[in-house]
């Protein structure tokens, strides 16, 4: 391999990243940092540089920092959290691996035993990016894979995974209804062809009593077994009085059952088993393809796995490892830069910066002196401090937050597409059509109305309804996951269509991830933006950070004095300068300053000469303007609610051109759930956010769609992952989705004009049972037909249009 | 006519027994994952590589 390729252009031959600085040579080979470097020579000395030959540069970046890593003993504690199963000699783990991106990721993961002699065996789900590890307890143990995998590149995420078992059986059990009725409804059809050809002659032969029997035969395990879904809908309906599409395609399966054993039976005809044979298969069919969710999303559910797993507890001046849910009041504990604070406590000693955006939407970290109460769920970003836990894990304020949120139950039950909507109308209308054929035929003659009854259930079955979603949502579905939008199953779409109200959470929703930065005011002249740099930059409060990544371009002077003060700011002495940098009171010398409340800002003094301060201000998505007002040019209303004080609602409105139609600022989870509630009695809403803190809105919304940066993040109760370097496609999702919905309507339409017809025919008796056999299985099959090349068309038009 | 019974009831078992061989594949498993074998299956076992 050459490792050299071109003198200009040095790639790492690990990562494939281009290398900017001076490369890192080993053995000939560049390497763009040292942790490739590492990776490869493990992977040499072992003999398994085949890595590299199935595709090149198939490493992942190592060049990135990392939060917390924790030890061989901290991890230690965690195995319960991943073991699918124990024993004396084997014990299988489930690990959840965010990089595995390549067939190379496979050969390698599933070639760990090679690195570790304890490992018996590995196996990688490449589509769930999920790995299973069976080892020896006696030979290695968890930490140790742990840190293997991390120091080959893979570091598994470290929230326990769900082994799916409902999932897997409920797809399974899918796929095994496809195949019985593949089978029954192939047989039958083939049965029922001679009729077609008008060989209606056979019923009255052995042969055509051999075909009826069989139709029946096979009819049994069809309707009894593929079919019990949709009979299982009618109990709901009496229990629950919801109604679903599934009732009166129910009523029409029963309908054309009975009849076609009766007809069978009586020998008065062949009865409709092509018909229903097709129905249900196509029904099946439909119903898989609405459950093939996206298996590499976390949907996850549990705000236990956004907390850790394991805190360091002090004891006696020593770090001992302890379970989270151990944590007793008393604890003390140490939380590093980046970690999160596990339980509610007390901090000690320090001051600390805790971000609370998960909790109150906050984006702008939060300063808290020694002897203040630190809530759990608050990240740590400033340096490591201790605290004292005064309440356990489950009693902290954010499991609280979750469980008000309620259970999940009755997430079914928000959906309510379009399709649901009309399909109460739909029965109430075909309920009554029926009585009121009975009423009109009992009296003249009683044989007619039962062949009338049924002719009214059978033809009146919704099939546009219950066939056209699931092809046109799939295609549309695939089409938004491939740009950055995954749902949670593909009737989203039809919600999404039907929106009229979006509501914005604002941070991490229609910020940038960093959140935060700094204007430095234009007056500054080199000079003082030089001495800016140089102090901003000695200090890790994220002020101070958001001020030193606006001054990149400069170079930092060496400080002969340095000092930070607890909740006021930074002293620093540069070039012979007395620099101050922090919030007015602390540097102001005289009490003249003017004072703006509305506005974050921080002071910057040199030689006692303040200068004009910095303002701090939420970094806005770049797109943000463009994109809003073309979502409101679609006809959508936008409304923000947001947890942030009042100060950010100026800087806000501006990058967004006044978009909106209402602004709530200051807003708890349970403000915002108000809002969407409130809004919902005349609109369907679409709730945008971005975590934990606006669960139980999310939860609230007919969709709750979470922005996030990749797709690995803990998404608590969304029916959508939007990803946010695509959130300029938001406007795209929606119209998509609304042509979905067009479509469906469509089909609708057609199907509501052939049913009119049929349904007068059959109320008149007239239906010719060939007529009916042959009419009813094409009418599916081109709605279906008409349904998924409309949509295929629509999306081939969106990607070739607006790309 | 009566062979042609015979064949029909035959051809239907055999389709039977396909389906029931469908049904053990889906049940053991087997369909759960239908990514990874199709890469599982190009790697060639026993490569031990070393980059010079």
């Amino acid at each position: 391999m050459a490792a050299i390729e071109n003198a200009t252009n040095l790639i790492c031959i690990h990562c494939g990243t281009e290398i900017s600085g001076d490369p890192i040579l080993f053995e000939s080979n560049a390497f763009c940092c040292d942790g490739c470097r590492v990776v490869y020579t493990i992977l040499n000395e072992n003999g398994l540089c085949g890595y590299y030959h199935l595709n090149p540069h198939s490493g992942n970046s190592r060049n990135v920092g990392k939060d917390t890593v924790w030890n061989l003993a901290e991890l230690n504690l965690m195995v319960q959290n991943f073991t699918l199963f124990d024993s004396a000699d084997k014990r299988i783990l489930l690990f959840h691996i965010p990089a595995m991106h390549c067939s190379s990721c496979i050969w390698l993961l599933e070639r760990l035993s090679e690195l570790d002699k304890g490992i018996l065996d590995s196996r990688a789900d490449f589509v769930k990016k999920q790995l299973k590890i069976s080892f020896n307890p006696s030979q290695t143990e968890f930490g140790k894979i742990v840190i293997l995998l991390r120091s080959i590149g893979y570091e598994p995420s470290l929230m326990p995974e769900d082994d799916n078992n409902l999932d897997k059986k409920h797809i399974r059990n899918i796929l095994t209804k496809l195949g019985v009725a593949g089978f029954c409804a192939g047989n039958i059809m083939m049965f029922s062809f001679p009729q077609y050809l008008g060989l209606d002659a056979t019923h009255e032969t052995e042969l055509g009593n051999v075909f009826n029997g069989l139709n029946v035969i096979l009819s049994i395990p069809l309707v009894l077994y593929c079919g019990s879904d949709y009979f299982k809908s009618i109990a709901t309906w009496i229990k629950f009085k919801t109604l679903s599409v599934k009732v009166p395609l129910a009523l029409g399966i029963g309908a054309l059952w009975v009849r076609s054993i009766f007809e069978v039976t009586s020998n008065s005809g062949t009865g409709y088993f092509d018909s229903l044979a097709g129905l249900i298969f196509f029904l099946i069919l439909g119903s898989w393809l609405q459950n093939r969710t996206f298996d590499a999303l976390r949907f996850g559910e549990k705000a236990r796995n956004f907390f850790p797993l394991v805190a360091r507890t002090l004891v006696k001046e020593k770090l001992v490892p302890k379970k989270v849910i151990d944590l007793v009041p008393g604890d003390r504990l140490s939380i590093g830069h980046g970690e999160i604070i596990p339980a509610d406590g007390i901090l000690m000693g320090t001051e600390a910066f805790i971000d609370y955006s998960f909790a109150t939407g906050e984006s702008v970290p939060v300063l808290k002196v020694a002897g203040e109460i630190l809530l759990g769920g608050g990240k740590n970003t400033s340096a490591l401090f201790e605290m004292e836990v005064i309440r356990a894990f489950d009693n902290g304020r954010l499991a609280e937050i979750w469980k008000s949120t309620g259970d999940s139950e009755m997430n079914g039950a928000k959906v309510l597409s379009f399709e649901s909507k009309i399909s109460k109308y739909f029965i109430i209308g075909t309920i009554a059509i029926a009585i009121l054929t009975f009423i009109y035929w009992f009296p003249i003659n009683q044989e007619r109305t039962w062949f009338a009854v049924t002719a009214v259930l059978m033809v009146a079955c919704p099939c546009a309804l219950a066939l056209a979603p699931p092809f046109a949502y799939n295609i549309v579905a695939n089409y938004m996951a491939k740009h950055g939008l995954y749902l949670r199953k593909p009737e989203v779409v039809g919600v999404i269509g039907e929106s009229t109200v979006i509501v914005f959470d604002k941070t991490g929703t229609l910020t940038e991830e960093n959140g935060i930065s700094a204007r430095v005011p234009k007056t500054y002249t080199l000079l003082q933006k030089q001495l800016l740099y140089s102090i901003a930059s000695q200090s890790i409060h994220p002020y101070s950070l958001a001020i030193a990544q606006s001054l990149l371009e400069f170079s930092e002077l060496k400080a002969s004095l340095f000092k930070e003060y607890a909740g006021k700011g930074s002293f620093a002495e540069v070039n012979n300068f007395t620099l101050k940098l922090g919030n007015r009171d602390w540097v102001k010398s005289e009490d003249s300053l003017p004072k703006d409340s509305e506005k974050k800002q921080v002071w910057f003094s040199m030689d006692h000469e303040i200068l004009a301060p910095i303002e701090i201000f939420s970094e806005y998505h770049k797109d943000l303007g463009t994109t809003l007002t073309k979502l409101k040019s679609k006809g959508l209303e936008l409304i923000i609610a947001s947890g942030d004080s009042d100060a950010e609602k100026h800087t806000l409105l501006k990058n967004c051109n006044y978009n909106f139609s209402n602004v709530y600022f200051n807003q708890s989870p349970a403000d915002k759930v108000k809002v969407i509630c409130q809004l919902q009695k005349k609109h369907s809403v679409i709730m945008v956010g971005d975590g934990l803190n606006d669960a139980a809105a999310l939860k609230a919304g007919d969709v709750g769609m979470v922005v996030t940066e990749s797709t690995n993040n803990f998404t608590p109760q969304a029916d959508a992952i939007l990803l946010r370097k695509d959130f300029n496609y938001l406007p795209h999702f929606i119209s998509i989705a609304k042509n979905a919905n067009r479509i469906i309507k469509e089909t609708f339409v057609v199907s509501l004009l052939y049913n009119f017809v049929a349904i007068s025919f059959a109320v008149s008796g007239n239906m010719s049972p060939l007529l009916a056999a042959i009419l009813m299985p094409t009418s599916s099959i081109i709605l279906m037909f008409y349904a998924w090349s409309r949509a295929k068309y629509v999306v081939y038009r969106k990607e070739k249009f607006n790309p | 006519m009566k062979i042609a019974i015979l064949l029909i009831i035959c051809s239907v078992s055999l389709a039977a027994i396909f389906l029931t061989l469908f049904i053990w594949w889906v049940r053991s498993g087997q369909a759960d994952d239908l990514e990874t074998p199709a890469h599982r299956m190009l790697f060639d076992d026993t490569i031990k590589i070393k980059n010079k």
